[in-house]
């Protein structure tokens, strides 16, 4: 049978994350992990997770080997301090945005590699949240700065804007162009891939088309919004023109508590992570509640304050789970062609 | 909760709406998140305030199309080397409660502050600050901001009094505005221990004002803290974003952030030293600090302690660390090694201190005390025995700051090669004695006639006499000297000393001249028992050295590989000189511990005969040698 390159290369990243994936204790269990559980229809399987570098096979750097001598004894690195968002690329790169740390972790399963980036182009970087590609290059939304901060493939940075913006946190590109939310305005502005802003739309209120605190978005042809403080999900058009509103406020499924981050899958079902819920949901692209994966915990397949989602083409789900510092991996089990 | 309920509420907030809108409600805050804010609440159409944080009940349950399960764990967040080296160990810390996970859920940096930093206009730059230029954090240092919320202030840690005797004891439940949850002894302090969410009275959302520290010291009880210098100091502090005040009122949050600090754990502002110099303007002890002050350029003098260069060894343990934790690969000097800053009190300088065996500056750290053997004599010759102690007692309030030195510069520890164990050289019970231990032998030409002030009779020696800075401006203490002292019988270079002992004919040995008198010993003898100290032809180019403590002729005094022949610290060599007789056999003889470096015979003062011997056989200074002896 035919392979395509897309599906061998992710059986290949699979088998190279298994081999290394030695440190997760429950590793052989958590393979068989999906939901729903036995006799449903399995929808979403458990893949693995990613604590620290050696768990790609990415070696210690030189820096923390140079270290060890220092210091004579070998310690056991901790990776991510208060991880939030997720980007994955083309190429397979996780990057991982570190408000807490300042930085930006970046794994390269294929050449097993390991970088933590700290400086923009003009200092070290304050609280990168968002991470969104275009043109080939890598776009951060720094908080604290309010600017953006723009990488290379190199991951060498290149240059950065200023947002003009109160809290610039997610970031979307579609085409050339940068979609960017100001959570502390309730706007979403529309920049060039230059950093010079066109337009934008949103006021704060609770019509469709208003926000409260808004935060990731992402793009399916159409623009999808977390409304955090609003408690939904807002559809747009490219110009901010309101498509579909679903979601409350409440603490049962189906409800948003503290809604974050938000992606699609091939058949665009809609994935909205929940930080207080401790799980992601699942609805179709009409709004309606499909599954809810997670729960409160530490071993595999529950989060604790769970950030940022990513699905990339393979329909392989990438989930920060902050407070346990870990980007869990699951498997979206599309319908038989 | 039913849209009915809801519009009850929303009736009852507004029919409550005048005295709601008070000084203290959440309704003028940060924390009203109501995208109408400010006008008056009506039922049905708009979200209260209080839902952000009190998601109501939702009775619609909505069915999943698809199915799903759940299990759960808990892990451990914050931790140091203090609580887990407590005995009886601090009960490990659980995941952060319901309420602190609540808060996280804005603050995380996305929807707001995360990583909370409470000084506006102090850049994240500025407050993790690397020594020698390193960008990235060396992972497992000390400093290394490990788990996520370890350079925050604890949650989901528990409060025992008997394991940790520094907090506060109280019996539950508690009274105040300051709780831990729940308000039990098995409580845990979470977010809303030391945050209001619904009130700014204190900001930033403070359960009580922290005017003086009060919040921290509300738990937080630290031995002899109150009459320490960082207490008591009324001398001006303007944090950053904040007005002036003094580092006494600052208290606890001039080294301390409770959120993000940068050196993790304990909150430190700064990774290990970098709390202590302090980047902020004020100075404190950093580049930035008036002279008087200033330790930071000190330490980076070219000999100096490691404490800037070696990072993310030491360890805080409860009652210090094992000699094995300061010796071979762990050798580190950090300032909490010498210093502690909660018990540290102001030093009274070398001029004003009187009997004084060790500076109030190193009050709090503990140091050790050796113990010798008794002193025997060799067999071959007339000199003691080089001997290191036996034993090293451990003791928690030093009387005498060698007992700090030695923590370090001894055999109590594994001595790198090349390093010396000072506690063999400083041994009383050697021939000659430099003051710096008690019981040694006394010397009676030893006298405010022939020593400065503080120094004379029977008046101790301080390590930090002769090690400490080259700048009479700087602050006294062993941090750093830029000088360099290659002298007669020493190659080694790095002994941090406050005056050189590179000697001259003229101005003879700088070093030995601080503490006794040039008229003694170099413009005159008034007092000395050598009457001819002040002669030009014994103001040689090894200086002092040429007569005292240089061992020309014998064996090295090796420790541990280290090849000096200067006895500096003590000298176990006994040389003999006589009163009186024409011959080396006549005559009374007499010890010599005067550090004096070889046979001095046939010495008549009244007489003035002088007969050198052996005193340098290959060197031309035996002057007065030969079998007849010289007058003068």
């Amino acid at each position: 049978m035919f392979h395509s390159s897309s599906t061998s290369r992710r059986l290949c990243l699979w088998a190279i994350l298994l081999l290394f994936g030695a440190a997760q204790s429950h590793a052989q269990d958590a393979e068989s992990r999906v939901w729903p559980a036995a006799p449903d229809t399995a929808r979403i399987r458990y893949l693995g997770a990613i604590a620290r570098g050696q768990d790609i096979g990415a070696d210690r750097s030189f820096l923390e080997k140079l270290w060890d001598a220092i210091i004579g004894s070998e310690t056991e690195s901790d990776f991510f301090i208060q991880p939030v968002g997720i980007a994955v690329d083309d190429g397979g790169r996780i990057f991982v945005s570190d408000p807490g740390g300042s930085c930006i972790h970046m794994f390269d399963r294929e050449e097993q590699e390991y970088m933590r980036i700290t400086e923009g182009p003009d200092g070290l970087l304050g609280t990168p949240v968002g991470i969104a590609f275009a043109d080939g290059r890598i776009y951060v939304t720094d908080a604290l700065r309010k600017e953006v901060v723009v990488f290379d493939e190199d991951l060498d940075p290149e240059f950065s804007f200023p947002t003009g913006m109160s809290r610039p946190t997610g970031i979307a590109s579609r085409e050339s162009r940068i979609y960017i939310t100001d959570t502390g305005e309730h706007v979403i502005g529309i920049f060039d891939l230059a950093g010079v802003r066109m337009s934008g739309f949103g006021q704060r209120g609770g019509e469709p088309g208003q926000f409260n605190y808004p935060l990731f978005l992402t793009f399916k042809r159409n623009l999808y919004v977390v409304d955090v403080l609003n408690h939904r999900i807002q559809v747009l058009d490219t110009a901010g023109a309101s498509i579909r509103t679903f979601g409350t406020l409440g603490n049962v499924q189906g409800t948003f508590a503290a809604p974050k981050g938000i992606a699609l899958d091939s058949d665009t079902n809609i994935y909205v992570v929940d930080a207080l819920f401790d799980a992601f949901q699942i609805f179709d692209s009409g709004g309606r509640l499909l599954l809810v994966v997670g729960g409160s915990g530490s071993d595999p397949g529950s989060f604790q304050s769970p950030g940022g989602i990513w699905i990339d083409a393979d329909n392989v789900i990438y989930v920060v789970d902050t407070l346990n510092k870990r980007v869990q991996m699951f498997q979206y089990l599309a319908k038989a062609q | 909760m039913t849209k009915k309920t809801v519009c009850s509420i929303g009736i009852l907030i507004w029919a409550l709406g005048g005295s709601l809108i008070a000084q203290n409600s959440i309704v003028n805050t940060k924390h009203n998140l109501a995208f109408n804010s400010g006008t008056t609440i009506h039922a049905q159409t708009e979200p209260q305030v209080c839902v952000f944080c009190h998601t109501p009940h939702h009775a619609a349950v909505s069915a999943q199309l698809w199915n799903r399960s759940q299990p759960t764990t808990s892990y451990t967040l914050y931790s140091s080397d203090y609580l887990t080296s407590l005995s009886p160990a601090y009960p490990s810390t659980v995941q952060p409660g319901s309420k602190s996970k609540l808060c996280l859920s804005c603050h995380d940096g996305t929807i707001a502050i995360g990583t909370v930093l409470n000084l506006p206009g102090a850049s994240l730059a500025g407050t993790i600050t690397m020594a020698n230029s390193v960008t990235t954090m060396p992972t497992g240092s000390a400093g290394d901001i490990g788990a996520s919320l370890s350079d925050d202030h604890p949650v989901g840690i528990g409060y025992d009094t008997n394991s940790d005797p520094e907090l506060v004891s109280r019996s539950w439940p508690w009274t105040s505005t300051v709780l831990l949850d729940p308000n039990t002894s098995s409580g845990k302090v979470e977010c809303v221990t030391c945050h209001n969410p619904h009130n700014n009275t204190f900001a930033p959302f403070l359960q009580m004002s922290n005017a003086n520290a009060g919040l921290c010291t509300f738990c937080h009880v630290k031995t002899d803290y109150s009459i320490s210098v960082h207490r008591t100091s009324n001398m001006s502090y303007t944090p950053p974003g904040s007005s002036a005040t003094s580092i006494g009122e600052w208290s606890c949050r001039a080294c301390h952030k409770s959120h993000s600090g940068g050196g993790s754990p304990y909150n430190l502002k700064g990774v290990e030293q970098q709390s202590c110099y302090d980047g902020t303007g004020n100075g404190c002890h950093g580049q930035n600090a008036p002279p008087a002050r200033r330790i930071e350029t000190e330490l980076a003098k070219t000999w100096s302690h490691p404490t800037n260069s070696i990072n993310g060894v030491h360890k805080n343990k409860a009652g210090g660390e094992s000699a094995s934790e300061l010796g071979s690969s762990n050798r580190h000097a950090e300032c909490t090694d010498c210093h502690n800053p909660h018990q540290a009190q102001k030093g009274v300088g070398k001029n004003g201190r009187g009997n004084l065996r060790i500076s109030a500056t190193l009050k709090g750290v503990w140091g050790v005390e050796p113990t010798w053997p008794a002193p025997t004599t060799s067999t071959t010759n007339n000199d003691v025995v080089l001997s290191t102690p036996t034993t090293y007692t451990r003791v928690n309030t030093p009387v005498d700051e060698y007992q700090v030195c030695l923590k370090c510069h001894s055999g109590y520890v594994t001595l790198p090669a090349g390093k010396r164990d000072l506690a063999k050289e400083i041994n009383p019970g050697y021939a000659s004695y430099h003051g710096i231990v008690p019981g040694g032998t006394t010397n009676t030409y030893v006298s405010t006639t022939t020593t400065n002030a503080p120094w004379g009779a029977n008046k101790r020696v301080w390590c930090s006499d002769c090690h400490g800075s080259d700048s009479p401006s700087s602050p006294e203490g062993p941090h750093g000297s830029n000088l360099n002292n290659s002298g007669p019988g020493t190659s080694n270079v790095d002994k941090m000393l406050i005056a050189t002992i590179r000697s001259t004919a003229s101005s003879m040995t700088p070093l030995c001249l601080v503490c006794h008198k040039s008229s003694s010993y170099v413009t005159g003898s008034n007092g000395s028992n050598f009457d001819r100290h002040d002669k030009d032809d014994h103001h040689v180019t090894e200086g002092c050295f040429a007569c005292h403590m240089w061992d020309h002729a014998g064996t090295t005094l090796t420790t541990g590989g280290n090849s000096e022949k200067l006895f500096v610290h003590g000298m176990n060599k006994k040389y003999y000189w006589r009163e009186g007789g024409t011959s080396l056999t006549a005559g009374t003889r007499v010890m010599a511990d005067r550090f004096l470096s070889g046979y001095v015979s046939d010495v008549n003062f009244s007489a003035r005969r002088c007969w050198t011997d052996e005193l340098d056989n290959n060197r031309g200074c035996d002057i007065h040698a030969g079998g007849s002896g010289r007058t003068y």
